[in-house]
């Protein structure tokens, strides 16, 4: 923002007293010829005969240092003052626009903020429920498979009396079903320290979370990734990193997934698959990941990219500063 | 000969199901329970189990309950019971002198087939593990002799 000019002092100092003096001379000048002319053609037309030039000439010169102050308060210093007044008015317009700009660049940075501890609370609410979940339901699960066998002797002497008939070993197999679902959502749901970790690591870590869940591979290529990265920008960076990699695998059903991350004056992350692909003009539940992601990385300041078409794979792309959030 | 078993874990509905999974068998005696790495370690040096079930994400931490049993007990037999599936975990334990890795969601009888392959002498890590720790080209459970 450039400096905005002061209103000129109200007093004349000694510029503006030549200034003054200059524009009374020339005033008198043009004042003079006018009036040279009117008698020239005036007499020209014999309207003033019986007297001589060396007289007529001294009239307008008479006239011409009456009238030019006259002038000068009629004509000249109302427009001077119009002039100065229409600049004070753009000089309070400019104050106030830049003043606007001011009040819109606090509410864009508070606007961030606030995406920022929307973001924080969204992940607290995350931990808090992938805790829940990991105390409760799992364990009531842990205790109902550690327990059902001991049905079995009281199953089998029911069926032999043919009294009831219960498949205990399908019961044993689903309930270890649910278990394992709560566990991977609650596993899902749960971040890992991520405080004293580079972005690169972050990173590195949801591809290896990623690769121990499926027991797959990822392709991974991190480039000139800064050292230090502000705790949201790490819990953004994972969060995408995971949700991409589990939208290949279970949306696209994908054979290979590959992550590539760059740094530079915007940190770009990239994750590619060679699954199905799909349109993303129309988009079911799956758009709600991407949605999720895409939020998180608006409040971030960034933003998200998607590739893909049916049959070519997709292409996701977050894309932040690393200058803009706050340094962790 | 019945061998004396003890459970460390946070959650008291799971070691009762673990302490009932273990109270009618004829070759294992429940001998205490706990739920911290303290009551762990206490447990070890009052009790002298050969065998203690250790969660892992209990107060004062699995890893280190293991650990400081390992110290003051190097004979008893210790197996991890959890919920993380963390090759990074998994590791960790045995290296703190852990001779089994349970998953939690087994079965009552798998849990006892568990039990009863660790006191041969045997060591046992979950067959997903096992095979992420194997990708990794570093699946070294310790290999121990049979119980003194």
């Amino acid at each position: 923002m450039t400096e905005v000019q002061t209103v000129p002092d109200r007093h004349l100092d000694r510029q503006s007293r030549k200034k003054l003096l200059i524009m009374f001379g020339k005033i008198a000048c043009i004042d003079f010829s006018i009036e040279l002319l009117i008698m020239l053609v005036l007499s020209r037309a014999g309207i003033i005969t019986d007297v001589s030039f060396a007289t007529n000439l001294l009239d307008p010169l008479v006239l011409t240092l009456l009238s030019s102050p006259l002038i000068y308060l009629l004509v000249v210093r109302p427009f001077a003052l119009a002039a100065r007044e229409a600049n004070g008015r753009l000089q309070a317009q400019l104050e106030e626009s830049r003043h606007l700009l001011e009040q819109n660049e606090k509410l864009r940075a508070s606007l961030q903020a606030a995406g920022e501890s929307t973001a924080e609370t969204h992940e607290k609410i995350l931990q808090r429920i992938g805790a829940d979940l990991h105390d409760g339901p799992a364990q009531l699960l842990t205790y109902t498979l550690l327990q059902m066998n001991r049905l079995a002797p009281l199953v089998e002497l029911a069926k032999k009396k043919k009294k009831i008939t219960v498949d205990l070993d399908k019961m044993c197999r689903v309930t270890g079903e649910a278990l394992r679902e709560v566990r991977a959502i609650s596993t899902g749901l749960s971040l890992p320290e991520l405080s004293a970790t580079s972005i690169s690591e972050t990173i590195a870590l949801a591809v290896r979370r990623h690769e121990e869940l499926t027991g797959s591979k990822v392709e991974m290529n991190l480039r000139a990734l800064p050292a230090s990265a502000s705790l949201s920008q790490k819990i953004c960076s994972y969060r995408f990193v995971q949700e991409a990699l589990s939208n290949a695998l279970k949306h696209g059903q994908s054979k290979t997934r590959c992550v590539k991350a760059q740094g530079g004056s915007e940190i770009s992350i990239t994750v590619q698959d060679d699954g199905l692909g799909f349109d993303p003009a129309s988009l079911g539940r799956a758009g709600l990941g991407l949605t999720g992601m895409r939020a998180r990385l608006q409040a971030l300041g960034g933003h998200l990219d998607v590739q893909s078409a049916p049959g070519h794979g997709t292409r996701v792309t977050a894309t932040f500063n690393p200058a803009a959030g706050r340094p962790a | 000969m019945s061998f004396k078993i003890a459970i460390v874990d946070d959650h008291a509905l799971v070691r009762e199901g673990m302490a009932e999974t273990f109270a009618d068998l004829a070759d294992f005696e429940l001998v205490a329970q706990g739920e911290s790495a303290d009551d762990a370690i206490r447990i070890a040096s009052e009790h002298r189990p050969h065998l203690m079930l250790i969660d892992v994400n209990m107060p004062g931490g699995g890893v280190a309950a293991v650990a400081g049993i390992a110290r003051i007990a190097p004979g008893i037999r210790t197996v991890m019971f959890s919920f993380r599936q963390d090759v990074e975990i998994v590791r960790a334990c045995l290296a703190a002198g852990a001779v089994g890795y349970i998953v939690k969601g087994v079965s009552g009888p798998e849990m006892v087939a568990v039990a009863r392959m660790v006191m041969k002498g045997d060591s046992y890590i979950d067959p997903d593990l096992l095979s992420a720790l194997a990708l990794e080209g570093e699946a070294k459970p310790r290999d121990l002799g049979a119980p003194s």
